[in-house]
């Protein structure tokens, strides 16, 4: 065998050992995914709650379950944008969902607040509250979502509030089914953390 | 002094001999990353391209002709949209039935801050003239092979009748796979998976909204689940609200 073929197949075995390190990385971190992308903090008392869009089912229930523990005075809704499903009379915008919840939960009208304009993601409701707090100075919040967004969610808010960002805390909720153990075999987990993650990694690099 | 002979590749020289490079320059690092730049560029080249695009979303749909015989139509999933009952009216023959779902209510539907899907789909259904309705219904039904037993009693109680199953565009192999898992040959037989397309973006060009790409990313994702578990394990309980109100203290 010449010296060329023997560096190829030593590079060859390189490589594929490589990609089997990378690989099993890849692996564990994903079957961590529910706890390293849990940042969430324990609740403390802050001057409004805001419960992020997308999660009719729980985000509302906690936020309200926050507020007649008297931990918050205000409880912020993001006005969601009308899908063209909801536009034809199916379903319901979620920002009147809410309100609706927490109507329902016992929440004075008086105490709902919604965010100066649309949001269709978790970054235009970032931009929001940017503006929320701006017209609040010395205010805190504290943002409602599921355990495995939290992580996503604070570096999202964190760059775009900047200074302000310290004036934001992360109260998670854990999502209707989950168990800890074997959480990937559920139906719908794995595919919800991949999107997470994949999420999560393709805001790292476009931030 | 005495000069080397000059050598000179004769007509006895072998040609590869001949042809051989003395003092190879490449190394294998070198082979290694031109193969992945090269790679790189065809992968980013091909991620790009339209019909690629494309391709890569039609493996996740199945769709079947319909039926020669008599058949009724299930509102499968549910796709709740305009388009959906717009198509199901459409292939629904004269005097048939839509069939639709009824299965485990969520917490809004429980506490009666919303109503139940298939309340959407009755009132959509009956305003563009469907007559007649029948039900699948398990209260405790919440994943798609929990409905499938449904489908198979359906089947046993009408067996001259077919099964149109009008379904999302995207989960269509994921469901494909559900059902040939728990149904007989004869069942399947009967059964034709119809996708409908998503409001929120074109599926032909999926790539352009974010609709479209979370649609393909939960595609996958789901069929990759199917293949790796199958129906999967049970689920944990449901989160508590009032649990978690008196855990704040």
């Amino acid at each position: 065998m010449k010296p060329f073929q023997k560096d190829l197949i030593r590079w060859s075995i390189r490589l594929f050992l490589a990609g089997v390190i990378i690989l099993a990385f890849f692996i564990v971190a994903f079957l961590r995914a529910p706890w390293w992308l849990d940042v969430s903090e324990p609740v403390i008392q802050v001057d409004a709650v805001l419960a992020l869009g997308g999660g009719a089912e729980q985000r509302p229930f906690a936020a309200a379950a926050i507020y007649k523990k008297g931990l918050t005075k205000v409880l912020l809704v993001p006005q969601t944008k009308v899908k063209t499903a909801q536009a034809e009379g199916i379903g319901e915008n979620e920002s009147v969902r809410y309100r609706r919840i927490w109507e329902s939960l016992g929440v004075p009208e008086s105490d709902i607040e919604a965010l100066p304009g649309a949001a269709d993601s978790t970054r235009d409701e970032a931009r929001l509250l940017k503006i929320w707090l701006e017209n609040h100075p010395e205010k805190t919040v504290g943002v409602i979502t599921h355990t495995c967004h939290t992580r996503r969610a604070r570096m999202l808010f964190v760059r775009i509030l900047g200074s302000d960002g310290n004036r934001v805390h992360f109260f998670g909720i854990p999502p209707d089914e989950f168990r800890e153990e074997g959480w990937w075999k559920v139906p719908g987990f794995a595919p919800m953390m991949f999107f997470e993650c994949l999420k999560l990694a393709t805001q790292c690099v476009t931030g | 002094m005495d000069k080397e002979p000059i050598q000179t590749v004769g007509a006895n020289t072998p040609l590869l001999e001949a042809n051989e490079t003395p003092n190879r320059t490449e190394s294998p690092r070198s082979i290694w990353m031109s193969l992945i730049f090269i790679s790189a560029f065809i992968f980013i080249f091909l991620i790009f391209h339209a019909n690629i695009l494309r391709f890569i979303s039609s493996q996740l749909v199945q769709e079947n002709p319909l039926p020669k015989g008599k058949y009724a139509v299930l509102l499968f999933g549910p796709p709740q949209w305009s388009e959906a009952y717009d198509h199901v009216t459409r292939i629904l023959p004269e005097g048939e039935p839509v069939v639709l779902m009824k299965g485990k209510q969520t917490r809004l539907m429980r506490l009666g801050l919303e109503s139940p899907w298939w309340q959407t789909d009755i009132d959509k259904l009956t305003k563009k003239g469907v007559l007649s309705l029948e039900f699948l219904e398990d209260p405790s039904a919440h994943y798609t092979y929990q409905y499938v037993p449904l489908i198979a009693k359906w089947l046993d109680a009408q067996p001259e009748k077919s099964l149109c199953v009008c379904h999302g565009r995207f989960p269509g192999r994921t469901l494909a796979r559900t059902l040939a898992r728990h149904l007989t040959p004869e069942h399947l037989q009967r059964i034709a998976l119809i996708p409908v397309n998503e409001p929120d973006f074109d599926p032909e060009q999926w790539w352009r909204k974010k609709e479209g790409q979370g649609a393909i990313i939960s595609g996958y994702s789901n069929l990759i689940f199917d293949i790796l578990f199958g129906d999967g394990e049970e689920p944990g309980p449901d989160w508590d609200p009032k649990a978690y109100e008196e855990a704040l203290g």
